[in-house]
């Protein structure tokens, strides 16, 4: 309860700030205030407005769940880190910000058009950003639901509005057969972000960043202190972690030897001997012995093979309850790194699937690319660049950022990796371990109120990025669509309603979206990552920096980066059997798709006609030479 | 920048390539309480690039002037928001 008077207090701070911040835009011009806080952002909120939508409920959800299933590997794995607010930034952010003073442009799609002189370059980018955005969208509310539903777990009140909206929702087609908690924590999670996303525009997005990302920070500082202290030590915690060995995951049935008259039920998550008294069993859901039987269905559960954890959770077991497991269906060992010690201190890591383990050298030239050069290609990082005031907000800048990502990645590494000592038998709910963590972490201390500054940490990576996102998609949709193809001539009144109305649409709709949530957040969010950045790294890139680059280059550009994604995920698709990319010789989709744009972009660039000289003049001045 | 990444790029997947894939040795070849090819082919580049940004940010970048800007100003009633 603790925790949760301390979120909330966290919350009010964000909606106060929200409007302080509709205050102080009301005197600008609305579309360029409520897009772009006027061009005119600072050093403390450019930084933060970066990093904070940098780190989204990837970064804190999904990032530590994979750490927690592969180990110091994964540390490898966001290696790339190291360099993105030099190259990122430095590739072309000044450049970016001098071209969208020049055209007076608002959002990205808006840039290109003027850049390239083309209503069809505008329009395809406003269709692609809507179309892999959302994906974003979707990704981050499912994120945001579950760190809300995990903290309010145990409170009373919270348990009865959850049966009140199931029995409410009972029968209304798609909405119905939603879980009645994760329901209830996104529609509160969602209703929290449209609301200060709509009232307070960019500046709001951008001020709130800066708390979020003070929370981010401040939380992981303390998450790391606290976890290094309760493990004994790093090198303590990497000792055990070289001894452990994957678990295996398989069918049980709970064994009672009489049976009860009445049904007895056990929670997800709850542990249990099995038979030979050689293990512990972790039960996947809810599962039930039902009346004056003595055994339950077969159930999805999970096998540690680690005798030290073994020992620990056995410990911990009520021996007056005399319910064991017995194996229904044999669990299937991982594919790579069974029985093996020293797998989550190596690479390529273990894997439940892939014999090859879960990191070749091949990914980790991909994912250094990626991280740098996706990152660059983000409309909703380079809307921000287009918004700093000065060259010297950008410089200390690039400093702030390095800080940030070095204070929240590595760190996050350790901390994870440590979590596996502590917290036993997390794979069968590894997007769970941050919020899990932050709880145990302060109730050992002793602490529990600040779990609720814990929670608040992801909590706040997923807000900085929806809002982001939402603001983004819907000033897209207003001056992309509507300012440029439906009515040029609307006045501030009808965009200012149009925004408003636009921005809670697009959340209801997510909302709607994300009912059923997809299994895979971390791959959501790679997909949605590689496919913006297959689409406008490139045709941005060298359209700000080459002369020569034609509208028709721009438009095949951004069609063929979509498309080498969307290929590559469908052959995964269909090749794996789920959500999955296909990795063509060993590499990520998004290092094809930039192999091809860059084709692209170049050939239809040389082969068509040179753009008007005026257009040239504009951009790149008198001289022949380019930038 | 390309030349900045190609280094950078080249040392983790050099070292880490070579070093990383020891999955005896890793437990007990310890250094800051990491395994050895997490310190020196993760934490020594990791550092060395927050120094070169430092550096590049605050030495090596020149600052230029962005260009004009229009008006923010609120435009008078009526008046046309684009």
């Amino acid at each position: 309860m603790s925790a949760l008077i301390s979120f909330t207090i966290y919350l009010i701070f964000v909606f106060v700030l929200a409007g302080i911040a509709n205050r102080s835009g009301k005197d600008k011009a609305f579309v360029k205030e409520y897009f772009l806080g006027s061009r005119n952002i600072g050093l403390w909120a450019f930084a933060f407005t970066y990093a904070a939508t940098a780190a989204s409920g990837g970064s804190f959800m999904g990032f530590p769940s994979l750490i927690y299933t592969h180990g110091w590997v994964v540390g490898w794995w966001i290696a790339g880190y190291m360099i993105v607010p030099m190259v990122a930034l430095g590739l072309f952010a000044k450049r970016i910000n001098q071209v969208s003073r020049i055209a007076e442009a608002i959002t990205v799609p808006e840039l290109l058009r003027k850049r390239f002189n083309s209503s069809a370059v505008g329009n395809v980018a406003t269709i692609l950003v809507v179309f892999f955005m959302f994906f974003f969208l979707i990704a981050q509310f499912k994120a945001g639901a579950q760190i809300m539903a995990t903290l309010l777990e145990g409170v009373e009140v919270y348990q009865s509005v959850v049966i009140a909206i199931e029995s409410a929702t009972q029968g209304i087609p798609w909405i119905g057969a939603a879980d009645g908690d994760y329901l209830l924590c996104l529609i509160v999670f969602a209703v929290s972000v449209i609301i200060y996303t709509t009232y307070g525009g960019f500046r709001a997005v951008v001020w709130t960043d800066v708390m979020q990302g003070l929370v981010m920070g401040l939380g992981v500082v303390i998450m790391l202190v606290l976890t290094l202290s309760q493990v004994g030590g790093l090198s303590n915690a990497t000792k055990q972690l070289a001894e452990m060995t994957p678990p295996e995951f398989g069918e049980f049935q709970l064994v009672t030897k009489t049976a009860n008259a009445e049904e007895q039920r056990f929670l997800r998550g709850d542990w249990f001997a099995t038979s030979d008294g050689q293990s512990v069993v972790r039960l996947k859901d809810t599962t039930v012995i039902p009346a004056n039987e003595v055994r339950s269905p077969a159930f999805e559960g999970l096998r540690l093979t680690t005798p030290s954890e073994i020992e620990k959770i056995k410990a911990g077991l009520d021996s007056s309850v005399d319910i064991v497991t017995e194996v229904a269906i044999e669990p299937t060992p991982y594919a790579y790194g069974a029985d093996t010690k020293g797998v989550y201190t190596s690479a390529p890591g273990p894997s439940q699937n892939n014999p090859m383990g879960f990191f070749t050298v091949f990914l980790a030239f991909s994912f250094f690319a990626f991280w740098n050069f996706s990152g660059a290609g983000q409309p909703s990082y380079m809307v921000r660049q287009m918004a700093y005031k000065d060259t010297v907000t950008l410089r200390r800048s690039m400093v702030m950022v390095a800080v940030y990502f070095s204070l929240i990645y590595f760190p996050l590494v350790m901390i994870f990796t440590s979590s596996r000592i502590l917290l036993p038998g997390m794979e069968i709910h590894p997007d769970r371990v941050m919020p899990e963590m932050a709880q145990l972490l302060t109730a050992n201390a002793g602490v529990p109120w600040l779990a609720g500054l814990l929670v608040a940490a992801p909590f706040a990576a997923v807000m900085s990025s929806v809002d982001s996102f939402l603001l983004l998609v819907s000033s897209s949709v207003v001056r992309d669509i509507y300012q440029e193809n439906i009515n040029p001539n609307a006045s501030e009144k009808q965009v200012k309603r149009l925004s408003y109305c636009v921005t809670i649409a697009l959340g209801i709709i997510g909302v709607l979206a994300v009912l059923h949530p997809p299994k895979f957040l971390q791959s959501l969010i790679v997909f949605a990552s590689a496919g913006l950045g297959a689409c406008f790294l490139i045709p941005m890139v060298v359209g700000l920096y080459w002369r020569r680059m034609t509208a028709a280059a721009a438009v095949a550009g951004m069609i063929a980066g979509g498309a080498t994604i969307l290929i590559l995920y469908s052959i995964g698709r269909v090749k794996y059997g789920e959500f999955s990319e296909y990795l063509l010789l060993g590499f990520h989709p998004f290092i094809w798709s930039v192999v091809v744009t860059a084709a692209v972009v170049f050939i239809v660039s040389i082969t068509g006609k040179e753009p008007d000289s005026s257009l040239q003049q504009k951009f790149f001045g008198n001289s022949k030479a380019d930038a | 920048m390309l030349g900045t990444w190609v280094v950078f790029a080249a040392w983790t997947l050099t070292y880490n390539g070579l070093h990383a894939f020891d999955a005896e040795g890793s437990g007990q070849n310890l250094l800051w309480g990491m395994p050895r090819w997490v310190a020196l082919g993760i934490v020594v580049p990791w550092g060395t690039g927050f120094c070169l940004t430092c550096w590049f940010a605050l030495r090596f970048m020149k600052d230029t002037d962005l260009g004009g800007e229009e008006s923010s100003e609120k435009p008078e009633q009526g008046e046309e928001a684009k």
